[in-house]
């Protein structure tokens, strides 16, 4: 039991790209033995669009959205309250109004933000960047002096990562080669750079995967599933059963297809940590993440288009790049990575954390043999090693249906410290 | 038969005011009953043809008594109950009931983010926002857990003198619950000459016995030899022996009251503070209780009192001892004075359940309790109770906005009948 395990509520977004992200966070700070709690908006989203959908006048569809999230930050309040966390950890887009954040700011409760977005898209961000005590961002200059002429001076360049657990090499069965397996894929949204430069691609062994690819005719056999939503789990699958993984960065624009962009995607980690092949845009952050012999780039969709020839016929030099990429990720970035630096920025910037917060160990009424069975129990709940009892009665309280006498036990002990003890 | 579990992790008073859920569904099915490992000897003495288990529950659940638990919890798991009834609001027994499917479970129920209540009780606790018009006895909110429960005139034997003497209670759990020493010695005179001096049982725990000697140097020497304390000097087994078959039972608010009522002796109550006879007055026809009615009973027991216990001061009136001989001796108390702040009830269950009859002193809040009490019965789907006093009384139809603070907005709007 680790003695530096703080409690920590991370809130994720109700939709989008960062949703995933937020998971990940909050797997690595488990894995990194914290007490983890997940505000899970998500399970909010239907409600709202449930509202947008009712046709009401613009103003009173405004009101009554504001009204939701007002709702939905007094949840989160109601979890902080009853967690009491060390930090709220928020990713881009999580929905605390900034009412809540300066509720929390005036309750001594540190909040961070990971925005995993790009500045020059959302810029909401100049708004809401001051009340968070931390804002860890993907981009460096100019966003970072941005934020500083707003006034959020506690500022954290951190890279995007993969969470080795779950981003990693998997067996496939023949069955899901097929399904899976082409000469070449893309995962991700039909932005209009990515339409244009796959058209040369039509008619190829060429898989195409992700949302937002309608009307796109020509490339209409390579879409797959109609353009549905793919899950993070089959996305790993994806990815390990195509030759050619091809990470090419959104942008709106259609006059340059490779943005040269600054930030690199979670995608270019989860295929590394996948240890997959792959072929991405480079990037002007890239070269800091990753060398040379690491991954193979590309500059424009002609050296595209010629490197995918090139690597077709030399599955060595595939798997060459794809395992010292892998063994990067491992070494430099993941999750786990990013939350211990994330971490260590916010002792740094406001202060160490708290030691007396720091958590007990099992109960005492729980004897050497009910430890070996909590161990068994946490392997069984998919919790890590360094796991509290906390973690284990949260992940308890958490699951559906009866629980054997066990878990019961054990809730049951909790209950009656909680009622006597306190 | 299906087995059927029963959870009631709650204190002795409890376990005996579970008693008509319990009878309701030994009809039902092959019935268990969870209790503290405390009253497990209690449980089985007074609910015979009961399974009984017992849980450590108050007591440090240390390593032995979280293996006990766990064996317990494994040997439900197999016995597959058809519905359980968790009694507790209360985060211990919810615990214990996680090892259930939720669906089979009435009462209250687990969830991730707590507890949840079912409209029963739900209904039931919103009414004692409004305690002093509570209609409800304990007994009956438990008993209709379950559809359709026995009748209430069948849960406890009528009240009849057994020749075994007078019983008298010491103490409640809660000091303030309780009459000052000094009272009840009084009280206890009074009624020794009433029954013609019969023998004295002095009941009580052991932190009562210094209590019991306080009484014994307050009553006159003549009765001493009349007098056994048994104050701690009991087990569970010899606190029934030395209940049963008594001519009359004197108790504030205690389990000892109850098990009077349960082995059919006649309970001669006293309740003050935070008690209400209408709450956990003691259940079957025929007991007495004397109900202190200042503004500001009933009280929390939790809360400090900043009335300088004004209900005390009812019972110590000059016009109470008087009163109280006149209705041991059985005369009219029409002509006698009678304590302001203070009520004589009378139990009388309806098809409700229990229930208490007005003898003496003023009831501001009859309209309101009759009309809650109406509504109850509406919603345990009951034909409605035919009250006589009603009749006598008079009582006009409720007007509409008595009952409007009942209601919520999700009352209306939500799914009937859910749990949250």
């Amino acid at each position: 039991m680790s003695q530096d395990s703080l409690r920590i509520l991370v809130v994720l977004p109700m939709y989008g790209g960062s949703l995933p992200i937020g998971r990940y966070c909050a797997g690595a700070l488990q894995s990194m033995g914290h007490s983890v709690r997940l505000f899970d908006a998500p399970l909010l989203y239907p409600a709202f669009t449930g509202l947008q959908r009712l046709g009401l006048p613009p103003a009173a569809g405004n009101q009554l959205e504001n009204s939701f999230l007002q709702l939905v930050s007094q949840a989160i309040w109601a979890h902080v309250q009853a967690l009491e966390p060390h930090l709220v950890l928020a990713l881009a887009q999580a929905p605390l109004n900034r009412h809540l954040l300066q509720r929390l700011r005036r309750n001594g409760v540190r909040t961070a933000m990971w925005f995993v977005e790009d500045y020059r898209i959302f810029d909401y961000w100049r708004l809401y960047a001051p009340l968070y005590d931390i804002f860890a961002v993907i981009q460096k200059k100019p966003f970072v002096d941005e934020l500083v002429r707003h006034g959020q001076h506690n500022v954290l360049y951190l890279p995007l990562a993969a969470l080795p657990d779950f981003h990693r090499p998997v067996e496939l069965t023949a069955q899901e080669r097929l399904e899976y397996g082409a000469d070449m894929a893309f995962l991700g949204a039909g932005y209009p750079n990515r339409r244009l430069a796959f058209r040369h691609l039509a008619g190829k062994n060429f898989k195409i995967w992700g949302s937002d690819w309608e009307g796109e005719s020509l490339l209409a056999d390579n879409i797959q599933r109609r353009g549905a939503r793919v899950g993070e789990e089959e996305s790993v699958k994806i990815y390990n059963a195509s030759k050619i993984n091809i990470n090419l960065h959104s942008s709106l624009q259609t006059t340059d297809i490779v943005s040269h962009g600054d930030f690199v995607n979670p995608r270019t980690f989860e295929l590394a940590a996948a240890g997959a092949f792959q072929l991405v845009d480079e990037r002007s952050l890239l070269g800091e993440l990753f060398g040379a012999d690491e991954l193979a780039t590309f500059t424009s969709v002609t050296e595209l288009y010629a490197k995918i020839d090139h690597f077709s016929s030399r599955p060595e030099e595939r798997e060459a790049y794809a395992g010292k990429a892998r063994n990067r990720v491992l070494r430099e970035h993941t999750y786990a990575h990013r939350m211990a630096a994330l971490l260590e920025y916010i002792a740094q910037r406001t202060g160490p954390w708290p030691r007396g917060a720091a958590k007990a160990d099992f109960p005492p009424e729980l004897g050497p043999d009910f430890h070996s069975e909590l161990e068994r129990l946490t392997h069984k709940l998919g919790l890590g090693p360094h796991s509290s009892f906390e973690d284990v009665i949260a992940c308890l309280r958490g699951r559906s249906g009866p629980l054997d006498e066990l878990e019961t036990s054990l809730l049951f002990l909790d209950e009656w410290r909680k009622q006597y003890l306190k | 038969m299906p087995p059927i579990l029963v959870l009631q992790g709650a204190r002795f008073g409890d376990l005996l005011q579970s008693k008509r859920l319990l009878l309701t569904l030994k009809n039902r099915g092959e019935l268990h009953l969870g209790v503290d490992k405390s009253l497990a000897p209690l449980a089985r003495h007074i609910y015979p043809g009961i399974e009984i288990h017992a849980l450590n529950i108050h007591a440090g659940p240390d390593r032995q008594g979280l293996e006990e638990n766990k064996k317990c919890l494994a040997l439900w798991r197999e016995l597959d109950f058809q519905a359980v009834y968790n009694c507790n609001f209360s985060p211990l027994t919810t615990a214990l009931c996680r090892c259930f499917d939720p669906e089979r479970i009435t009462g209250y129920r687990p969830s991730a983010s707590g507890m949840l209540r079912s409209s029963w009780a739900r209904t039931v606790f919103r009414m004692s926002e409004r305690r002093r018009a509570t209609p409800l006895n304990l007994v009956d909110f438990w008993a209709h857990f379950a559809s359709d429960p026995l009748p209430a005139r069948e849960v406890n034997p009528l009240p009849r003198s057994g020749g075994q003497g007078l019983g008298v209670v010491l103490a409640g759990r809660e000091a303030r619950r309780s009459l000052p020493v000094p009272l009840l010695a009084e009280i206890a005179r009074c009624v020794f000459y009433a029954l013609d001096g019969p023998r004295i049982r002095l009941l009580g725990s052991k932190a009562e016995r210094p209590s019991a000697r306080r009484l014994m140097r307050l009553l006159p020497s003549k009765i001493h030899p009349h007098v056994e304390d048994l104050s701690g000097r009991t087990d569970w087994r010899g606190l029934v022996g030395a209940v049963e078959g008594l001519d009359m039972l004197v108790s504030p608010d205690t389990g000892t009251m109850h098990l009077g009522a349960h082995l059919g002796v006649p309970v001669l109550a006293f309740f003050l503070s935070s008690a209400l006879c209408h709450e956990t007055g003691p259940y079957g026809r025929g007991h007495h209780v004397w109900q202190a009615a200042c503004d500001c009973a009933p009280c929390l027991e939790s809360a400090v009192c900043r009335a300088g216990l004004r209900c005390l001061k009812a019972f110590l009136a000059k016009e109470f001892l008087p009163a109280l001989n006149s209705f041991i001796q059985g005369s009219s108390l029409d002509d006698t004075p009678f304590p302001g702040n203070l009520q004589l009830w009378k139990s009388d269950p309806d098809e409700l359940g229990g229930h208490f009859q007005l003898c003496a002193g003023v009831d501001g809040c009859a309209q309101e309790r009759d009309f809650l009490r109406r509504h109850l019965v509406n919603l345990s789907r009951l034909p409605p109770a035919d009250s006589p006093r009603k009749a006598k009384a008079g009582l006009a139809d409720p007007l509409p906005e008595m009952g409007a603070w009942l209601y919520q907005d999700a009352d209306w709007m939500l799914p009937p009948g859910r749990y949250c």
